[in-house]
C-alpha cells in the first residue's frame, strides 16, 4: 500500500550569494513494510528530502501525500508527534534526559500519563535490545550503537508507520552498523513501518528493498532489489 | 480525554521545565544568582529614591521656613506700624501657622490721671497671643495660677502675667486682680513717638514671670497681656489697632511661591535695603535660604534618579533578554529536536518558559529574602521592586523565545550532523 506519494517536487533555498536548486521536480513512491534508501553524494538533496518527507518545511513546488493527504494541509507538528519519526547520524537525544526520559518524551508530548510512557518506554527500550541498565543512564554514558538505539526507540515512540533516518549508521562501527540496520530492517518486514534511510554506505543500501538514487537534486534512478535476499 | 490529554501535556511542560532547571544545575543557579542581585541593586535604587522623598517630605519639620513682618529697609522687625488688615489677612491665610502678634504697651497700676503719668507710668508692657512673641523668655520662666493655661494669652480673657519684682512691690500675689491703666504708642511719620492713654481696666494676674534668667536682647515686660484685650479696648476708643510685631511659619514649605504670591496681593513687600527708614510694617522677611537649598538639591537628586528609571528598568529588561537569549542559544539544538519530535513553537515556547519562569522566581525570592533581612526595605517598594523587575526581565525572555521560535529546525539539525 502507498504510504508517501512525492510528486514533482522542488525546493529551493538562498544563501548569501546564490540560490540553490536542492531538488528538482522529484518524483517518488513509498510503501509501507519496505525499507528504502536514498543515496547521493553529499549536496545532492537527499537530506532535504527527508526533511521534506519529516514536514520539517514544505516544498516550493509540488507536493507530498502521506496517506493521500497533502503535507500542506497536515498539521506538521502533530505529523511529526503521530506518524513520521526521524533518526539522524547524531542521534540527536536530549543530553541531559536518561534513555527512558528521551523515549517518553513524543509520547508526554501526546498527552500520555507518566506511568504509561514509562511502561511504554520500557517496553521499546527492551525491544530495540538495549539493557536495564541502559534505560537510567545519559547518552554520553552509552555507546554510539546504544544511542542510536535510543533513538530508534524514541522514533518508534511516536507510534506512526514512518521511520525516517539519516545516515543512521553514519557514526558506528561495522558491528553496530549491521545492528541498527538489522533492526530497522526488522520494522519494516515485520512491524509494517515504511523506513527510508539516507546513506551513502552502499552496504546498507544492499540490505534494503528500494533504492532512490539523487544526483544534483534529480532522481536519476530507482533500483528494486530481490527481497529475499 | 481529550481535555485529560491536554491536562497531562501541560503537566509535562511543567515537569520538563522543573526537570531542565534541576538538570542544568550551575546555569540555574547562575540565572537565580543574577536575578538576586538585579533585585538587591534595584532595592538600593528604589530605595535610594524612596528615601529622598521621605527626606523631602520630613524637610518642612526638620527646616521649618519663618517669616516676619518688617519696615521696607529690613532694619526693624519690631516697634512697627502694622495694619489691622495685614493682621487678620495673615492670620486668615491657608499658608500660615503659629502666627505671633505683639503690641508694646505702657502700663501703671491703678487708676491716675493724665497728668499724673510720669509717677505712675512706669510698667513696659506686651499684647501678645503667645509668650514667644517675647524674645528670650522662656516657657519654664513663667509660673502659673492653679487651672490657668498658657493659651489664655490667644484669648479675650481679662488675665495678665507680671513680672515677680513688681508684683513684690505692689504686695500682689498671683490669683490677685489688678487695676491696669494703658497707654499705647502712636506713630507717626517724620514725628516723634507719643505715648497716649487707651483704657483703665481690671485684670486678673494669671501668673508670674521670674526674669532673673532672662536672656533677650530687648526690655523685656513687667506685664504680658493677651493681644486680643487690648485690639477690644482699640476698638472701644474707636482707634485703629496696629501691631508692632508679626512673626509666623509657612504651613507648606513646598508652596512658598504660592505664599508670596498670596503676600503680595496683601500689599506685603519684600526688603529693600536702600529704601528710608519707616515704621509701616509692609515688608516681609522670610527666611528660606536653607530649606530652599535643602530641598532644590533633594529634588535634584530625585530627578535624576527619575531620569534614570527608565534606563535601569531597560538595563533589567536587556539582562533578562541575554541571560535569556545566551541560555537559549546554547540550548538552539535542543530547540530543534523538540521540534522535530513533533512539538509545537507554541509548545517549546512554554517548556522553556516556564523553565526561566521558576529560576526568576527562585531568584526575586532569594533577592526578597536578602532585602528584607539586611536592609529592612519597605515592603512596598520590595513588592513594587520585584514587580518591576519581574515583568521588565520576563519581557527580556520572552523577546528572545521568540527570537529562538524562528529558527530553521533543518539548519539546526543539519548542524547536528
Amino acid at each position: 500500500m502507498e504510504m508517501i506519494k512525492v510528486d514533482h517536487v522542488s525546493y529551493s533555498y538562498q544563501t548569501k550569494y546564490c540560490t540553490i536548486e536542492a531538488l528538482k521536480s522529484v518524483t517518488c513512491t513509498f510503501e509501507e513494510g519496505k525499507m528504502y534508501a536514498i543515496m547521493g553524494a553529499s549536496g545532492s538533496g537527499k537530506s532535504t528530502l527527508l526533511s521534506l518527507l519529516a514536514g520539517l518545511d514544505l516544498p516550493k513546488s509540488g507536493d507530498i501525500y502521506v496517506e493521500g493527504e497533502s503535507t500542506r494541509a497536515l498539521n506538521r507538528d502533530r505529523y511529526r508527534r503521530e506518524t513520521a519519526a526521524v533518526v539522524y547520524q547524531s542521534f540527536n537525544l536530549f543530553p541531559l534526559l536518561t534513555a527512558q526520559e528521551n523515549v517518553t518524551f513524543p509520547m508526554r508530548l501526546r498527552g500520555i500519563k507518566k506511568k504509561e510512557a514509562d511502561e511504554n518506554a520500557k517496553r521499546l527500550i527492551e525491544k530495540v535490545g538495549l539493557s536495564e541498565k541502559t534505560r537510567h543512564q545519559f547518552p554520553k554514558m552509552m555507546s554510539g550503537g546504544e544511542q542510536q538505539r535510543v533513538a530508534i526507540a524514541r522514533a518508534l515512540a511516536s507510534d506512526g508507520k514512518i521511520i525516517l533516518a539519516d545516515e543512521p549508521t553514519g557514526n558506528l562501527d561495522s558491528e553496530n552498523e549491521k545492528n541498527i540496520v538489522n533492526l530497522l530492517k526488522e520494522l519494516a518486514h515485520l512491524g509494517n513501518y515504511t523506513v527510508i534511510v539516507i546513506t551513502h554506505n552502499p552496504e546498507v543500501a544492499m540490505e534494503v528493498d528500494i533504492i532512490y538514487r539523487i544526483k544534483d537534486g534529480e532522481l536519476l534512478k530507482e533500483e528494486n532489489y530481490d527481497y529475499n535476499k | 480525554m481529550k481535555n485529560n490529554k491536554k491536562m497531562y501535556k501541560v503537566m509535562f511542560y511543567f515537569e520538563a521545565a522543573l526537570l531542565n532547571s534541576h538538570r542544568y544545575k550551575s546555569k540555574s543557579i547562575l540565572s537565580i544568582a543574577i536575578c538576586a542581585f538585579i533585585v538587591l541593586l534595584l532595592n538600593v535604587y528604589l530605595g535610594n529614591i524612596q528615601s529622598n522623598q521621605l527626606q523631602l517630605k520630613r524637610l518642612p519639620d526638620a527646616i521649618p521656613v519663618s517669616a516676619k513682618v518688617c519696615n521696607l529697609n529690613g532694619s526693624q522687625d519690631a516697634g512697627l506700624n502694622i495694619k489691622e488688615e495685614v493682621i487678620t489677612k495673615i492670620q486668615e491665610s491657608d499658608y500660615v501657622k503659629d502666627a505671633v502678634f505683639t503690641i508694646q504697651l505702657k502700663m501703671g497700676i491703678g487708676e491716675f490721671a493724665e497728668e499724673d503719668y510720669l509717677e505712675h507710668l512706669n510698667l513696659f508692657a506686651v499684647g501678645t497671643n503667645h509668650y514667644s512673641g517675647i524674645s528670650g523668655l522662656k516657657k519654664e520662666d513663667i509660673t502659673l495660677r492653679k487651672n490657668t493655661e498658657l493659651s489664655f494669652l490667644s484669648s479675650r480673657l481679662k488675665e495678665c502675667l507680671m513680672d515677680k519684682r513688681v508684683m513684690e512691690q505692689n504686695d500682689l500675689k498671683v490669683g490677685d486682680t489688678v487695676i491696669l491703666t494703658t497707654y499705647y504708642y502712636f506713630y507717626e511719620k517724620y514725628k516723634p513717638i507719643l505715648i497716649k492713654p487707651l483704657q483703665v481696666d481690671t485684670y486678673k494676674i494669671g501668673g508670674e514671670i521670674n526674669l532673673l534668667n532672662y536672656t533677650g536682647t530687648l526690655v523685656p515686660p513687667s506685664v504680658i497681656v493677651p493681644i486680643e484685650t487690648i485690639q477690644d479696648a482699640y476698638h472701644k476708643a474707636g482707634l485703629s489697632f496696629t501691631a508692632d510685631s508679626a512673626s509666623f511659619y509657612i504651613k507648606d514649605p513646598m508652596k512658598l511661591n504660592e505664599f508670596k504670591e498670596e503676600m503680595q496681593e496683601l500689599g506685603m513687600l519684600s526688603v529693600i535695603a536702600s529704601a528710608e527708614y519707616a515704621y509701616d510694617g509692609n515688608a516681609l522677611a522670610v527666611r528660606d535660604e536653607t530649606f530652599r537649598l535643602s530641598a532644590e538639591k533633594i529634588e535634584e537628586g530625585l530627578a535624576l534618579l527619575y531620569h534614570m528609571l527608565p534606563f535601569v528598568f531597560l538595563i533589567v529588561g536587556c539582562s533578562g533578554f541575554v541571560t535569556a537569549y545566551l541560555l537559549i542559544q546554547n540550548r538552539r539544538g535542543e530547540y530543534a529536536i523538540m521540534r522535530a519530535l513533533g512539538n509545537s513553537s507554541f509548545g517549546c515556547f512554554c517548556i522553556m518558559f516556564f523553565e526561566n519562569l521558576l529560576l526568576i522566581l527562585s531568584g526575586i525570592a532569594l533577592g526578597s529574602i536578602v532585602v528584607h533581612y539586611q536592609m529592612q526595605t519597605d515592603f512596598l517598594i520590595l513588592m513594587k521592586t520585584a514587580g518591576g523587575f519581574f515583568v521588565f526581565y520576563m519581557l527580556g525572555i520572552v523577546i528572545a523565545l521568540w527570537t529562538a521560535g524562528r529558527l530553521s529546525v533543518m539548519n539546526a539539525l543539519a548542524k547536528n550532523d
